[in-house]
């Protein structure tokens, strides 16, 4: 690892000396986008033929490629992976322009974490990797030698000419996105590369740059005080749309996907190598949701809905708003050569050879180079991953990987926006009153992203079947399995003969739900490989698995994206929609709603805390200085961060104690950290004069009880009451949920005429009240549940813990 | 949204329509109906999830510049809200105006605050008629066009000048804002021979529309109004994110003629058009902001 690290550094010493000697002619007086050549030929590296030839191949000898996860990758594999950690498929767009403006008041402020200065504690604070390939300005070998030639950020491969086209009316069409040169190895005809949009790198691994044609100099430099590289006039002002920074930020999948390879810890981790690096492994740290909610407000409803998740989750349904608060896990994407599929009718898009002249476009159509078609059908396939927490996504491999691209906004003005649901729209008869599905044919015919995509993706699924384990003994330097035993018996003292003791409790115990193997329980070897050496059991069933009998916090398994005449219908199977109703959760749970698929424990050493919400465990945390530490009933402390192995299995041991001994959990509810306030008239001044209210959340309250409420309902409710008193009608007693919702409001108002103020207020007694009528999820308690395994004696709880520690 | 914000809708005004179509079968699975050479579809039924959706409706009945070309005003009052939701997604943003346009609202019954207000209020049809028509009356009283800065990327709203809309101003301001503005500080311009009051100041930018996403508006932010020369604090913030965050966006029905929504926070209003016969002549039919991926034919 250390030859490994001094060669990288040499590499970037050669780097910075031919950048010197040829920047000998450089002005003194640096502007923005004046740098010499980084990372880039020169000859420097020797395009690998094996990879590809030409432009795009120039880097195919650095580190990137050579990374433990792209070694021995095939052509279409390594072109894959380039998607996976570089296409933004120009989701720039949604994060500049549909997040902020849509939202209203509500930017997402990638500068915050972004911004150079940074560089050098982004992991503690933000869980995020910085991008092994870019430099500090200033610093010795970095091509850029002040932030003013970077607007600030770090300088990244590629950033000589991107800084060029910042603020050039033509930068849309004319920079010429290094995406363009992706070959496509069998040399069919697709959609243009340069529809995947790599841009840049914005110093962190799948975090994207892309040269803003809107920029304005002068008024940047206006609201900046005379500063190229100062955001501070921007941050103060960004919910003005007018002013635009000079750079649009995209988002890779990769971006909620790396993270440190649990076997290769880094030494310092705000500088990780590439090798300390999986694409694939999933941002357990990452502050996702609070990188959303950067921008926004404290006490706006979006942020204590969004901002209050633990690292490592996120609710992507909070921008296709189905009204649940559900913030789930980044999922480890390892083995899935091994993971269980499934035979399910699905009524999907599938290639065909060519669509017969004057077909119906709503069922069969080709791209516009003829090279690719499809054919809308219902079918049985046999090959359907259970893909989602709740199963969802099942429509195939190729189906699932492009959902996420949509959802995390690419084409999102083209085939996605038009779809979601308009939270302030309260007419059922209005536009996007509710949500509409996503249509894959109108997407593919009228977004040329979807198509590069399409027509490419079978080579990132390719990349991402092949992602292999991340093993406890090869993190230890073992060369098999049974040589970590002892050190899992004698150092961690949990006693000799506990690992094979474990290894019959698990098979007793958990490996009805976490095994893929179909013999006998007794026998299976869950440790077992095939002659390639992978993983013979994905050690999760992927069943579909009623809610009420896992006993796990609900709300996530209430998700109702994926019903029929839901966002994500096209991403459901019939099988999944047509699913009986779960009773007895604190929510609806039809068309598909109510369970949890029993998930792979795969390297379950490495991915603690557990649940689908990282709630059952210590909580986990950066550094303080964002100040995105979780209020949580029964949890005082955080553990901070730690990525090295020794870290990981402490925090695994932990919440293996706190998995198998249920009476240890604390009940954990998170909470507002601030009041919320709703103004529904003009704000007045200094709350003098003048009618305007404010609705006002106080802090404290249980996040789940804001995030699933259906407001909707409840003002149709108290409409519906007014209008039958004016009337003059009687309100039947069958209507005594519009009573009560009447009833709540005017007690309110009541209250505020009381308290001589402007406030109405719904604190947590009166929205528990609400809620037994208008919430999607009343379930409060985000670590109970999944209580198999209690019942263990002690020794037989350490042996299980021994055992999973080498799953 | 609630009734007081409806009250500062006033100067905006309103205007009922009433049908002047001819319904047909299709063949396609979807009725329609011709308004002046442009084809509408008439929803499957109530609710939301029966309106055809805006990338199939312009693929299936896409509308030409050509077929505008005769469109007025007028016309546009006569629209009922679905029908101006389809036409205002088949067009493009067009250039960002320049110069002073004369406004018209359509204040419908059935979109924007009009189904808002139906929401609460009982099906009393002829009461509700005649207190949008009130609305409309004193809006369009007060309420003349917008004047476009395009170069300095701002505009301000042209306000009858004289003493009825001075001492209604001055009340609204005090109602609403507890302030007692000076009305002398409002900038005045003349369009013509007729003075106006110019007031609320907003930026102007190209940005999304919140009713269809597949391209882009031409955004009017009154949010930031305050950063904006000859602001008066008094009356004019109640526009801005310290009074009700109004957000206008408009696209091009044909030259000269533009189409626009308002917002309050976020919430859909009303509809508004904009006319000036100079930009009329001059026929730019130029694109200022993003036209999509979805070719308009």
């Amino acid at each position: 690892m250390r030859l490994l690290r001094a060669r990288a550094w040499a590499t970037l010493a050669i780097c910075a000396l031919t950048v010197v000697i040829g920047s000998c002619n450089s002005p003194t007086v640096y502007e923005p986008g004046q740098s010499t050549a980084y990372l880039s030929g020169s000859g420097r590296r020797q395009p690998a033929s094996t990879v590809c030839t030409g432009d795009y191949c120039k880097d195919s000898s650095h580190a990137y490629y050579q990374a433990p996860e792209a070694r021995g990758l095939k052509t279409t594999e390594v072109l894959g992976r380039d998607m996976w950690i570089k296409a933004t498929a120009g989701n720039d767009r949604y994060h500049a322009y549909t997040f902020s403006q849509r939202a209203g008041d509500h930017a997402m402020n990638f500068w915050r974490f972004l911004k150079g200065k940074n560089r050098s504690s982004r992991f503690n604070d933000w869980g995020v990797m910085n991008d092994p390939d870019c430099c500090t300005p200033g610093e010795a070998g970095c091509p850029a030698t002040s932030y003013a030639q970077t607007y600030g950020m770090d300088y990244c491969p590629g950033d000589e000419e991107l800084l060029k086209w910042v603020g050039k009316k033509d930068a849309d069409t004319a920079y010429k996105d290094p995406a363009c040169d992706m070959p496509m190895p069998d040399g069919t005809s697709v959609q243009s590369a340069c529809d995947l949009k790599f841009g840049t790198s914005a110093g962190a691994v799948g975090f994207r740059k892309f040269p803003n044609p809107r920029f304005d100099r002068d008024k940047w430099m206006k609201i900046a005080g005379n500063s190229y590289e100062s955001w501070d006039g921007y941050e103060k002002q960004i919910n003005d749309g007018s002013i635009e920074p000079p750079f649009r930020f995209g988002t890779a999948c990769a971006s909620c996907h790396v993270s440190f390879d649990p076997t290769r810890p880094p030494h310092d981790v705000n500088r990780p190598m590439w090798e300390n690096l999986s694409s694939t492994v999933g941002a357990q740290y990452l502050y996702i949701s609070q990188q959303f909610a950067s921008g926004f407000k404290r006490s706006s409803i979006e942020f204590q809905m969004l901002a209050n998740s633990r690292p490592g989750t996120v609710d992507t349904s909070a921008v296709p708003n189905d009204q649940v608060h559900n913030p789930g896990t980044v999922n480890a994407i390892s083995n899935f050569t091994r993971r269980p599929t499934f035979k399910e009718p699905v009524n999907t898009w599938r290639r065909v050879q060519s669509c017969q002249a004057g077909s119906n476009e709503d069922v069969c159509t080709c791209n516009p180079q003829g090279s690719r078609c499809y054919n809308k059908s219902l079918k049985q396939e046999d090959e359907i991953l259970h893909v989602l927490k709740g199963g969802e996504d099942s429509v195939g491999k190729e189906g699932a990987v492009l959902r996420v691209y949509i959802n995390i906004g690419a084409c999102a003005e083209q085939c996605w926006l038009n779809h979601l649901t308009d939270l302030r729209q309260i007419d059922p008869n209005g536009r996007n009153f509710g949500q509409t599905p996503f249509d894959i044919g109108q997407c593919r015919r009228d977004c040329p992203a979807f198509r590069a995509l399409e027509d490419r993706v079978e080579m990132e699924r390719d990349f991402l079947l092949q992602a292999g384990t991340f093993d406890l003994y090869k993190a230890k330097g073992y060369a098999t399995a049974d040589e970590l035993v002892p050190y899992i018996e004698g150092e961690r003292n949990y006693g000799a003969g506990a690992v094979a003791r474990g290894r019959r409790v698990y098979a007793q115990t958990c490996a009805r739900c976490h095994s893929s193997q179909k013999d006998s329980l007794e026998n299976r070897d869950f440790l077992a490989k095939d002659g390639r050496g992978k993983r013979l059991d994905w050690l999760g069933s992927d069943e579909r698995i009623k809610a009420d009998e896992v006993g796990t916090y609900e709300c996530r398994a209430l998700h109702s994206n994926h019903m029929k005449g839901h966002v994500w219908e096209q991403y459901g199977s019939e099988d999944q929609q047509a699913l009986a109703e779960v009773k007895n959760l604190s929510g609806p749970a039809t068309g598909g709603r109510g369970h949890y698929r029993a998930i792979s424990l795969l390297n379950v050493w490495a991915y603690a805390p557990f649940m689908h919400n990282n709630a059952v465990g210590p909580e986990v945390c950066g550094h303080s200085q964002h100040g995105f530490f979780l209020k949580v009933t029964g949890a005082d402390t955080c553990t901070e961060f730690d990525p090295s192995i020794e870290g990981r299995l402490s925090l695994f041991e932990k919440s293996m104690d706190v998995l198998l001994n249920p009476a240890k959990r604390g009940k954990k509810m998170t909470l507002t950290d601030s009041d919320i306030r709703i103004p529904v008239g003009p704000r007045l001044f200094d709350g003098k004069g003048g009618p305007g209210i404010t609705i006002v959340i106080p802090k404290g309250v249980t996040v789940s009880r804001v995030g699933s409420f259906r407001h909707k309902d409840f003002v149709a409710d108290i409409a519906a009451y007014i209008k039958d008193r004016l009337s003059m009608g009687q309100v039947k007693a069958s209507e005594s949920q519009k009573k009560m919702a009447y009833e709540v409001i005017a007690q309110a108002v009541k209250d505020m005429r009381a308290a001589q103020n402007q406030e109405i207020v719904l604190n947590e007694a009166l929205l528990k009240k609400l809620g037994s009528a208008y919430s999607n999820c009343t379930d409060t308690i985000e670590d109970k549940g999944h209580t198999f395994g209690a019942e263990l004696d002690e020794r037989s709880k350490k042996d299980l813990t021994a055992f999973m520690a080498t799953l | 949204m609630n009734f007081i914000s409806i009250a500062i809708l006033m100067m905006f005004g309103t205007g009922f329509v009433s049908g002047f179509v001819s319904v047909a079968m299709a063949q396609q699975p979807w009725q329609t109906k011709q308004i002046k050479g442009v084809t509408f579809v008439i929803p499957k039924g109530s609710g939301y999830a029966n309106k055809i959706d805006f990338a199939e409706l312009e693929r299936r009945y896409p509308v030409s510049k050509e077929a505008l070309k005769a469109w007025t005003q007028e016309d546009i009052a006569k629209l009922g809200q679905e029908d101006l939701d389809q036409l205002y997604a088949r067009l493009t943003a067009g250039p960002i105006p320049d110069g002073a346009f004369f406004g018209d609202i359509v204040f419908t019954k059935d979109g924007g605050f009009g189904s808002m207000f139906s929401q609460f209020t009982p099906n009393w049809d002829t009461g509700k008629a005649a207190f949008f028509k009130a609305l409309d009356v004193f809006g369009q009283s007060m309420w003349k066009g917008k004047h476009f800065y395009r170069q300095e990327g701002i505009l301000r709203n042209l306000i009858a000048d004289g003493v009825m809309q001075t001492t209604a101003i001055r009340g609204i301001a005090q109602f609403l804002l507890g302030a007692k503005p000076d009305m002398s500080k409002v900038p005045r311009s003349k369009v013509g021979n007729t003075q106006y009051m110019e007031m609320f100041p907003a930026k102007l930018f190209c940005g999304q529309s919140l009713l269809d996403s597949r391209r882009e508006s031409i955004i009017i932010d009154y949010a930031y109004g305050d950063n904006v020369s000859n602001y008066v604090p008094e009356v004019d913030r109640l526009a801005t994110r310290e009074g009700v965050a109004v957000r206008d966006e408009i696209r091009m029905v044909r030259p000269g003629l533009y189409l626009g929504r308002a917002y309050m926070r976020q919430a859909f209003g009303l509809i508004f058009s904009l006319y000036n016969a100079q930009a009329a002549q001059a026929g730019d039919e130029s694109e200022s902001c993003w036209t999509g991926t979805q070719p308009r034919k």
